[in-house]
């Protein structure tokens, strides 16, 4: 799926203060490609983000999705969105912590009523050599392991968008790498269009199109 | 200051945790601030008002006129300026016309009251009495009799005229409830020849002793109390005398006090679960504190103290609310006191209920401490869940003070070891067969694999993954719903105990007093209607004066507010006449609990001492045994026996049945009256009956027990209503708990509650999700209190009351439907603010 942002501006109130979160954003990203969303705390990137996965909306401009702009999709309907085509991956995880790893997996194929359910989900775990943990819980697990579980979890049911925001910032360098890994592989197998949140250049340099924002705004 | 200022800000900042754990300690803490405020009120009563409620500062009361030595003794010990008043009480029949009543005579001299009145209408004086053969009657007698002021009743073989009707007596009582009053002098007492040998009276002296301290009276009383020897004679103050009259109102109060006790448990449940999650989200704090240069105990203490402030602000706003509620259950207890109890409200109770809340609350803290104490820093910091390895032992001493603080309190509240620890038990026991329930039913689901929605899904797999929110929730509702349900229960099985049907064994005439010479007069009353006299038993009045050739002790018959119930009821029977009796066979109304029967003829040839069957709980008071050799003095004439058995006694049968029943032919020639009973009757066919009777034998007195049953009924109603009302509180309390369940289950959850909303799960789907596991909760919880309930009310009605059981279905019935369709909406309430949570919150946590 196509990913066209244009002129979006987001601004927050604070008491009597106007904070411009983002300003005139403009960028395109074609079905199956990878794009890197890279910039200093406090440049924009987490509201990027959340527009983009539809938790929020601009106050000005456009997200199109496809033939669909989500900007001025109601609530209900965005969730439906989301639900079908896109998939999270969150720093911290954010695995429900009583849920077994199958069970986590198995979530976004629920809310699909997508049958087979639970084949699919097996088998998205041993993609992510996670098979023989699909009945631990997230405390029985390592970060990594985690990690890979939420990965699985975002593409389970096949989603057109994968949003990871910074995938790799809560793990050390080897299992970070191996999520990376694990992210690119998958999301390429599948042409699904990779937008990654990071600090890190070097992983910036991975991805096939690099967006650097400051202060909201794009830098050049 | 700052520090008290951090504290403060940090409670506003927890502004929902603050609200919920107020209203949580401050409902759970209101029954029991409202009734010890009622206690404390009708404490303060029955000082105020207990001179004129006896109308004197002492008396001296027995079956029996004082004889010379007993008089001489008194006597010796009253001080000079003692004042004396004779007052004779009985039962008698009274008749105007063809109707006749049941009423209690109070025959006086001029002198009495000392204190108080008896305000009559017209107008008139107790020396009217004396001067005239006249009586002063209750209201009610006009009706029960059609008469009217100026009619002339016949009391005994005298007309006596209404002179007046009595419009307020300080010296009514609970008696009166049972028969109206009726005022005379004592000469026209002794004109009447009710009060024979044998006849059912009371003979007291009552003394108004100026100038004489509480204490002082007090002594007094032990000191006569001492120096007689006859167990038979009271010797009271006003004080104890008052005391003495309101059993039922102590009885009441200590079931009052065990439900109230229940209401401030289950709301410590609430309370352990919400602190629970403050104090886990507060160990970063701490950790924080410990880093900045606060010791980790001094930091904790820090949070201590703030909600021990918590804990005493919510039980000042209990005492408000009990306050309020107060006027409630002074209504209730009026019914069953003998005096009009006034409010009272002091600051002894007021801190006696501030300390029992904030010891309360520190019982429930600490074992919240513990975890906090014994946590590694590095665990604090993480905000991980705390793991109980290693400070088993130390959460179980914590646990310890809380537990015994209940246990202590539920003695306190029965005023009995005994009883305070099977309530204990019984409430541990509830607990844990309601937690077994749980256990079934959450195994249960975890087997069922197929599910009409996704929230419902996802609602059963909540509820058995996150068993001890869902236990906890589903224990305080249950037992919240049982205590509501088991009142009404018992209340319907006594009402159904005492209102058997018309083809019931029930009698519908009790007589008593009849003289031996009556017997054939009242048999050929009886023979012309058509009517047999039924159980017609001797009574035999005597005295215990030895057990195995060890003379009989007094009770000490001084209670305090230590006394136990076992202790009062044990002095109370130590201090008392007996009424033997003999009879050839057992009646249907007993059967034989240890030992044997007596053999049916006591022969003085082949047996040297005849066979005593004891009342099994009588025995059980007295300490007395089977083997044991009683001797008893009857008219100065001492007999012994020897106790072959313990009887069951079923007392509802309205028969006549007696705690010590001698082998038949043993008392053939004691002095004796009988009581006897007369099968069901239509209503004319029993007032004829009665009229006759009492035109006959004019000494002889008749219970309606339909009449009876109805005033026992009504009396029961009220000390129900009372119940009720508190049990209605406690499950107010319940719901509150489950509301701070509820809102405390989202708020932990917010985190997956704004996942499931990132992963594409609608609002409505997840709000469906929370309902449905609040409702579940509180569906089964119904189910399980009522069902409780009604095991409950067997028990009660099998083994404690020997009666029928009647199954009432109404209330179980209605908790079930009311509980499925409170909790959705009351979890929708809870969960609002936590559903709103923003799902994109989910991307700024680092």
């Amino acid at each position: 799926m196509n990913i066209v942002v244009d002129h979006l501006a987001k601004t927050y109130l604070q008491i009597e203060e106007k904070i411009e979160a983002l300003k005139d954003v403009s960028f395109q990203i074609n079905s199956g490609e990878s794009l890197s969303i890279i910039g200093q705390s406090g440049s924009g990137k987490t509201t990027l983000l959340s527009l983009l996965a539809g938790l929020e909306s601009p106050d000005e401009g456009a997200i199109m999705m496809g033939e669909v702009d989500i900007a001025k999709m109601p609530e209900k309907e965005m969730t439906l969105f989301r639900a079908r085509h896109i998939g999270i991956v969150f720093q911290q995880y954010h695995l429900m912590p009583h849920l077994t790893a199958l069970e986590n997996v198995l979530l976004p194929l629920e809310i699909n009523r997508i049958n087979n359910s639970k084949e699919i989900a097996l088998a998205l775990l041993n993609k992510v050599g996670l098979s023989k943990r699909a009945h631990h819980l997230p405390r029985q697990m390592s970060g990594g392991e985690n990690q890979r579980v939420a990965i699985a979890r975002a593409m389970v049911h096949s989603p057109s968008i994968v949003l990871a925001d910074e995938p790799s910032g809560s793990l050390d360098y080897k299992n970070g790498e191996i999520v990376m890994e694990l992210l690119f592989n998958l999301t390429r197998a599948s042409h699904t269009t990779l937008l990654l949140v990071t600090h890190d250049t070097e992983l910036a340099q991975c991805c096939q199109k690099t967006l650097h924002l400051h202060n909201g705004r794009m830098q050049q | 200051m700052s520090f008290l200022r951090f504290a403060f800000s940090e409670l506003l900042h927890s502004k929902r945790f603050a609200i919920l754990f107020l209203v949580n300690l401050s409902f759970g803490l209101t029954s029991f601030s409202a009734l010890e405020f009622l206690k404390n009120s009708i404490q303060t009563t029955i000082m105020s008002q207990s001179r004129q409620v006896l109308g004197a500062d002492f008396g001296i009361s027995s079956r029996h006129a004082l004889n010379e030595q007993e008089q001489f003794i008194v006597q010796k010990n009253l001080p000079q300026q003692a004042l004396a008043t004779d007052v004779i009480e009985t039962f008698s029949m009274v008749t105007h016309g063809q109707s006749s009543a049941l009423v209690q005579i109070k025959a006086v001299q001029l002198t009495f009251p000392f204190y108080g009145q008896i305000l009559t209408e017209p107008l008139k004086k107790t020396s009217y009495l004396e001067d005239t053969e006249s009586v002063w009657i209750y209201p009610e007698l006009l009706t029960l009799l059609n008469a009217r002021i100026g009619d002339f009743l016949k009391i005994g073989t005298r007309q006596f005229r209404i002179a007046a009707v009595v419009k307020d007596d300080t010296a009514s009582n609970i008696s009166t409830n049972m028969a109206p009053r009726i005022y005379m002098s004592l000469n026209s007492l002794k004109k009447t020849n009710l009060v024979r040998s044998g006849s059912l009276a009371w003979y007291s002296t009552l003394y108004k002793i100026p100038n004489f301290s509480e204490e002082q009276l007090d002594s007094l009383k032990n000191q006569i109390y001492q120096q007689l020897s006859d167990n038979e004679v009271q010797v009271f103050t006003h004080r104890s005398a008052s005391e003495q009259m309101n059993r039922l109102l102590n009885y009441l109060s200590d079931f009052l006090g065990l439900i109230s006790l229940s209401s401030l448990f289950i709301a410590c449940i609430g309370l352990t679960f919400l602190l629970s999650t403050y104090l886990h989200d507060k160990s970063v704090s701490i950790a924080i504190l410990n880093v900045l240069g606060y010791s980790k105990k001094k930091a904790i203490l820090f949070y201590a103290l703030q909600l021990f402030a918590v804990t005493l602000f919510g039980a000042i706003i209990s005492v408000f609310l009990a306050i309020v509620s107060l006027p409630f259950l002074l209504q209730a207890s009026q019914t069953v006191a003998a005096f009009t109890i006034l409010l009272n409200v002091n600051f002894t109770t007021l801190f006696q209920i501030l300390l029992a809340g904030t010891l309360g609350g520190f019982c429930i803290i600490l074992p919240h401490l513990i975890h906090l104490i014994y946590s590694p820093p590095r665990q604090l910091l993480s905000n991980m869940p705390r793991t109980h390895k290693n400070i088993y032992w130390q959460l179980l001493l914590a646990y310890i003070p809380g537990a015994l603080l209940f246990y202590l309190l539920s003695i306190r509240e029965m005023h009995s070891v005994q009883n305070g620890s099977i309530f204990f038990a019984c409430f541990v026991g509830s607990g844990l067969l309601l937690y077994g329930f749980s256990y079934f039913i959450l195994s249960l689901a975890q087997k069922i694999k197929w599910a009409p929605s996704l929230a419902f899904a996802w609602a059963l797999r909540d509820l058995t993954r996150l068993r001890i929110s869902t236990t906890t929730g589903f224990l305080s509702l249950a037992l919240g719903v049982f205590l509501v349900n088991i009142i009404p229960q018992i209340r319907a099985n006594l009402q159904g105990e005492i209102q058997k049907p018309i083809t019931s064994k029930l009698p519908s005439l009790f007589l008593f007093d009849i003289q031996e010479e009556q017997l054939n007069d009242i048999q050929k009353i009886l023979k012309n209607e058509h009517i047999h006299l039924q159980h017609l038993s001797p009574l035999i009045r005597a005295r215990l004066l030895e057990v195995n050739g060890t003379p009989f002790e007094k009770g000490t018959g001084a209670f305090s507010s230590y006394s136990t119930r076992e202790q009062e009821n044990e002095s109370r029977f130590r201090n008392r006449g007996f009424n033997l009796s003999y009879r050839p066979e057992l009646d249907a109304s007993e059967t034989i609990s240890q030992g044997s029967a007596p053999p049916r003829h006591f022969d003085d040839k082949t047996a040297t001492l005849p066979e005593i069957s004891l009342e099994e709980r009588f025995a059980n008071r007295l300490h007395l045994k089977i083997g044991d050799i009683l001797t008893f003095d009857i008219q100065d004439i001492p007999i012994k026996g020897k106790v072959t058995s313990l009887r069951h006694v079923k007392w509802t049968s309205f028969q006549p049945n007696f705690f010590v029943l001698f082998q038949d032919g043993s008392l053939d020639d004691a002095p004796k009256t009988f009581l006897a009973t007369i099968a069901k009757l239509e209503l004319n066919q029993k007032l004829n009956l009665q009229k006759k009777i009492v035109q006959a034998l004019p000494n002889i007195s008749i219970i309606d027990v339909d009449r009876l049953i109805e005033k026992l009924v009504f009396l029961i109603d009220q000390m129900g209503w009372a119940l009720q009302a508190m049990s209605l509180f406690c499950i107010l309390v319940g719901f509150t708990v489950l509301l701070a369940i509820a809102n405390d289950q989202i708020r932990r959850r917010e985190w997956d509650i704004g996942l499931l909303k990132a992963l594409g799960s609608s609002y409505k789907t997840i709000t469906a999700c929370f309902v449905y596991q609040f409702t579940i909760i509180g569906f089964f919880a119904a189910l399980a209190g009522g069902l409780l309930s009604i095991l409950g009310s067997y028990i009660f009605s099998t083994f404690l009351f020997d009666g029928a059981w009647f199954f009432n279905w109404q209330v179980p019935a209605l908790s079930v439907l009311g509980l499925t369709l409170l909790c959705p909406l009351l979890t929708f309430i809870g969960t609002r603010k936590g559903l709103a949570f923003k799902a994109k919150e989910l991307l700024s946590q680092r």
